[in-house]
């Protein structure tokens, strides 16, 4: 067992035994290890040491604690590691114009194998599209399926499957698994745990120590009411293209009603993360028309008035200098007095457990999973009517994934619309919810209820 | 079949943009644009950059020049105020087409062609990889950063904090959109530099697939060469 332990953020981790040693010795018996661990259980830091990300090393050949690489010795020059962290957008090259040459750039064997390792991952589709053009999940698949093509000799997987479709994590795991036989990989992530792929796998545990609470269920039953009654919203006839891809929504129609929590579910680039931004106002529908208690609005024209959207990628949503600033900012912006907005941050900012040590940090200087509950505490505090969520347990453990499920059912009851976007069943079956399913362009209502008790529509 | 290979760009860009510097001659320059902005106009790649940067910095330069040179000091560098407003307007149009000239060279060279077609040029010519990476993130960074400018705004507009109102709002909130704009962009840049030492992707096959050295191209580089030669050799010897 490994033992992970963490002395505040601004200290390293202290890892009581060598990660390396550990996860090696796992790796020289299974081909596969799993690294399970609650949050700031130095997971991530673990899988960087064994794939020699320079960030975790500030002495070649050593690791942050002094200790040598255990088999620095005896790699060859041509071995290569690749990790892919929970930031997509950071692990793909920047380098490459189109998907086609991402997987060319990483290529180290035969080309034609990756074709069928992309299409084995349904990249077939995109392969001449921009990266960044492409849904999170999409880029996920995307930057796996590249680092499996670099053929390397330790592949670590952090976090980043969980924006994947529940339903493709597993084949897209063999798919990897059986493009090298030398490449051993080692998981960290929150919600593969039972997948019949990893059954065979070493399961490593990392043990949290240290002074960072995981966010209260308690205090995050105790949500605010929006600052005024949330309306019944209804999408008739949206349509919606992309420059460069074809329409991703077709006269897509719903009717979401306050007081319920929605869960928008569908394959990754099926258009939810589209439907969100379209109702937050930041994009604008081609065709098509939205209607607020039976009126018409255009969101457009006032964004992030009606609907407070909590992006899937926490990075692309922060955009102050301190984490007050980021969760301040919203409530200002909606009109609340500097008191009233100073309570509502510190308030959300105590309900994902950021402690106010954090407040004259950066935002960026947070670790993946504060970032993700800073953006969520920055979408809360505006008290807007409605709230999308995209994603809101993404990086977060066991726990901090039920506080999160507590959070939605407060907002819910104070009597806010919500709108989930998620591929953690953890967090959706434990809610109560109208379960809808983007597909083909269109949002059709499949169920209704919680994972114990959900009946068909 | 006229296009250069990725080698035979930077060979032809690096020559062509030293002549234009040492050319005193300015039919010659307003050749050279002339030529470098009809190809740039032509090729769909670079048509709407080459388009923002005429409206937006050439022909507000040559305004702002010809006021200054002409108008205010009326005289080019050197020679008494307002002795002579026609050289000092000739000055400043001779600075602005020297600088059209060398900036639509670069885009009809360079910016026409993928990032990694450039990679596979610099390889080609046995640049060593450590400049190919430097290199690469400056022409990476302009298209990252003005995505990264999109999605700051973005974000600030789902937040409540603008109404989307185009040019002149975007304007107003640059000094807003900086600040995460340069943090984000020196992170990003750090970051995607680890990655690419770990996984050894500048040393990747793929990269090396040079494109064979042509007749054509040949001719665009002796061209370029030639011209740059007699450039330096005119500017040494004006008389």
């Amino acid at each position: 067992m490994v033992r992970g332990r963490l002395v505040g953020l601004r200290e390293p981790a202290l890892i009581m035994v060598n990660p390396h040693e550990a996860l090696l010795s796992a790796l020289s018996s299974h081909r596969h290890a799993y690294v399970s661990g609650p949050n700031f259980s130095a997971r991530s830091e673990a899988l960087q040491h064994i794939t020699r990300l320079p960030s975790a090393s500030e002495t070649p050949g050593s690791d942050s604690y002094g200790n040598k690489l255990p088999d620095s010795a005896n790699s060859r020059a041509d071995e290569r590691f690749a990790y892919v962290g929970p930031e997509i957008y950071h692990s793909l090259s920047g380098l490459a114009t189109s998907v086609k040459s991402e997987l060319m750039l990483h290529s180290f064997g035969n080309q034609r194998e990756i074709t069928r390792l992309a299409m084995e991952a349904d990249l077939d589709d995109v392969l001449d599209r921009s990266c960044f053009e492409l849904s999170g999940g999409q880029q996920a698949i995307l930057a796996t399926v590249a680092a499996t093509a670099l053929r390397p000799r330790v592949l670590a997987l952090d976090c980043c499957l969980e924006q994947v479709d529940a339903d493709r994590r597993d084949s897209l795991l063999r798919a990897v698994a059986g493009f090298n036989s030398e490449t051993s990989m080692v998981i960290a992530d929150n919600e593969l745990k039972g997948l019949p792929f990893l059954d065979g796998a070493t399961e490593l545990r990392m043990e949290p120590a240290g002074d960072l609470p995981p966010m209260s269920a308690e205090r995050c039953r105790e949500a605010f009411q929006p600052r005024y009654p949330a309306p019944v919203l209804r999408l008739e006839g949206l349509c919606f293209s992309y420059p460069r891809s074809g329409p991703v929504l077709r006269d897509a129609e719903a009717t979401l009603a306050p007081g319920a929590i929605y869960w928008l579910r569908g394959a990754n680039g099926s258009g939810k993360s589209t439907v969100s931004k379209l109702l937050a106002g930041v994009l604008t529908p081609q065709r098509g028309l939205i209607f607020a208690d039976g009126k018409p609005i255009r969101p457009a024209l006032k964004p992030g008035a009606l609907v407070s959207y909590h992006f899937q990628n926490p990075d692309l949503q922060l955009f102050s200098t301190t984490a007050w600033d980021e969760v301040n900012a919203g409530p200002l912006a909606q009109g609340c007095s500097e008191a009233e907005a100073a309570w509502r941050a510190r308030h959300v900012l105590d309900q994902v457990a950021i402690a106010p040590t954090f407040d004259r940090d950066h935002p960026l200087d947070l670790p993946f999973t504060l970032r993700k509950r800073l953006a969520l505490a920055a979408a809360v505090a505006c008290g807007c009517p409605w709230l999308i969520l995209d994603e809101p347990s993404l990086g977060q453990d066991a726990e901090n994934t039920s506080a999160i499920g507590d959070l939605i059912r407060g907002l819910a009851e104070s009597g806010a619309g919500v709108l989930v976007i998620s591929h953690a069943q953890r967090l959706m079956d434990q809610l109560p919810v109208v379960e809808l399913e983007m597909a083909d362009g269109k949002i059709i209502a499949r169920a209704v209820g919680n994972a114990a008790g959900r009946r068909p529509l | 079949m006229l296009e250069p290979s990725p080698a035979a760009r930077w060979l032809c860009a690096v020559g062509i943009i030293v002549a234009v510097i040492f050319t005193r001659d300015l039919r010659i320059l307003i050749a050279v644009f002339g030529v470098a902005a009809m190809t740039c106009l032509y090729v769909h790649q670079v048509r709407g950059l080459f388009i923002k940067f005429l409206l937006w910095v050439w022909l507000p330069l040559v305004a702002w020049g010809i006021t200054v040179w002409g108008g205010i000091v009326g005289s080019p560098p050197g020679f008494p105020l307002h002795s002579d407003a026609a050289g000092g307007v000739l000055y400043a149009f001779r600075i602005s087409v020297r600088l059209g000239a060398a900036v639509s060279v670069l885009q009809a060279f360079l910016l026409s062609v993928d990032l990694e077609d450039l990679a596979r040029g610099l390889f080609s010519l046995r640049v060593p990889r450590g400049i190919v990476l430097v290199v690469l993130s400056v022409v990476a960074l302009g298209p990252e950063l003005r995505k990264r400018s999109e999605q700051v705004l973005t974000a600030r507009a789902a937040r409540g904090l603008l109404n989307r109102g185009g040019r002149l709002r975007a304007g107003r909130e640059a000094a807003n959109t900086l600040v995460p704009l340069v943090t984000w962009g020196f992170r990003s840049a750090a970051m995607r530099f680890e990655y690419w030492n770990q996984r050894g992707l500048l040393e990747s096959p793929w990269l090396d697939e040079g494109a064979p050295f042509r007749m054509i191209d040949a001719a665009y580089v002796t061209f370029s060469a030639v011209w740059c030669v007699a450039a330096l050799w005119a500017y040494g010897n004006p008389h």
